[in-house]
């Protein structure tokens, strides 16, 4: 079974520091993850994102990240699921999501949006 | 399903490596009844409750402290490179049974101490924990390769099985009430396992250790008092045959002596569908104590039956 989430948020950009993104899973839970701009035809990356380069801030004000992840719950210890996105250049700088999927095996698929001002 | 015809040449045996083994829930087992059914909460509002229901109407619950808050820094690959699970695999256990006039109340715990996984099997997890993040990476939940996914899990979850060096330690306490008596202690025990299995020989090593003794009025009364069991396992097992030799002794306190077990049990696979089964060993008693079995075993059916 998959549960669906979408979130909004926005991110403080820090003139022209370079913006790198980070996604971490939490609670021992394994997770993949596509980024692209909204509406832009072109992936950023897809899989593991550690540090990944979106741009200077100055160029990124208007725009909106959109980041989908979706987590699989291997833990059999818990169904909660917990994902923070690190956003360095921005503030603020975590941003953490926390959810729970019914049972193990399920998948929770997070949506978020992040606009850049 | 198997058919085994055998040739009996002695008494039976007791006590057999497995019983030595540590169980899931240790508090159910010194209560000495299956709950019909376990609660798990999974947060200090849902435990609470559970307690409650728990002590009112008999039951049992089952809870590991640690998973109750979100850990977001500890990833897969933390889980799978800590070598001292201790805090995340701590799981306390608790239970009440009720017979006739007399109320009993065991808690216990269990936790893995160490653990680790051998450089090509963390490797193969890895590598199947990539599979499914590739599986998992796609923008559309509803294109996510369901079967696909769930057969990595079953394939990840079995590799996880496959630790190089496990130790596990357990206990538990059980206390009885009645309306002529508060709560006293009545009997505890104390559980270690360890296994060694090398990765590119098909040889597991297996000990095992109970420490059982009664406490209170069971003590003085003299039933059931103190046991120290420990057992030995080696097994080895190759397409066509398997041969497990296990030794288990016990030493009774309350009569101060020892007991041993010796047993070598060979399977072997004459053809698909039929094994021919031999064991051969010494029992716990005195006189009368070699056993030995010869016997073979028909397979009828092709499907296999895993337990989970």
């Amino acid at each position: 079974m998959i549960k669906k989430r979408t979130e909004t948020a926005e991110l403080e950009t820090q003139n022209d520091a370079q913006v790198l993104l980070t996604v971490t899973i939490g609670n021992a839970q394994i997770g993949g993850n596509v980024v692209r701009f909204k509406d832009a035809p072109v992936l950023l990356a897809k899989g593991e994102i550690t540090r990944l380069v979106i741009g200077n801030g100055s160029e990124l004000v208007g725009k909106t990240l959109k980041i989908v992840t979706n987590i699989l719950d291997v833990n059999e210890q818990t169904n909660k699921i917990v994902v923070t996105y690190f956003v360095e250049g921005c503030t603020p700088l975590v941003t953490v999501f926390n959810d729970t999927v019914g049972n193990e095996g399920d998948i929770f698929s997070l949506t978020v949006e992040f606009t850049f001002k | 399903m198997m058919v085994l015809m055998a040739l009996y040449g002695r008494s039976q045996m007791t006590l057999p490596i497995n019983d030595l083994n540590i169980p899931t829930s240790p508090a159910f087992v010194l209560l000495d009844k299956s709950p019909a059914s376990i609660e798990k909460p999974s947060s200090p509002k849902a435990l609470a409750v559970s307690l409650v229901n728990v002590w009112e109407k008999s039951g049992a619950v089952e809870f590991t402290p640690y998973w109750f808050r979100d850990r977001p820094a500890y990833t897969f690959r933390d889980n799978l490179q800590n070598r001292a699970p201790v805090f995340q695999t701590f799981a306390i256990s608790a239970a009440t049974a009720k017979v006739d006039t007399v109320t009993g109340l065991s808690i216990g715990f269990r936790t893995q101490f160490f653990k680790s996984y051998s450089k090509a099997l963390s490797g193969d997890i890895l590598a199947k924990a990539k599979e499914i993040i590739d599986l998992l990476s796609v923008e559309n939940p509803e294109d996510i390769d369901m079967a696909a996914v769930n057969n990595a899990k079953k394939e990840l979850n079995y590799l996880q099985t496959k630790t190089t060096f496990i130790a596990e330690l357990a206990g538990a306490y059980k206390g009885e009430s009645s309306p002529s008596r508060s709560l006293a202690a009545a009997k505890a025990g104390i559980w270690l396992h360890l296994r060694y299995t090398p990765d590119k020989f098909p040889l597991t090593f297996v000990g095992l250790a109970r420490y059982t003794w009664g406490a209170g009025a069971v003590a003085h009364s003299g039933r059931d008092t103190a046991f120290f069991d420990y057992g030995i396992n080696l097994s080895y097992q190759n397409e066509d045959f398997d041969i497990q030799a296990e030794y288990v002794n016990r030493r009774d306190f309350s009569e101060r002596a020892n007991y041993d077990r010796l047993a070598i049990v060979v399977n072997y696979q004459v053809i698909p569908g039929i094994v021919a089964v031999a064991s051969l060993g010494k029992d716990f008693k005195r006189v009368n104590n070699v056993f030995a079995l010869l016997g073979v075993k028909f397979g009828i059916s092709r499907e296999v039956a895993k337990l989970n």
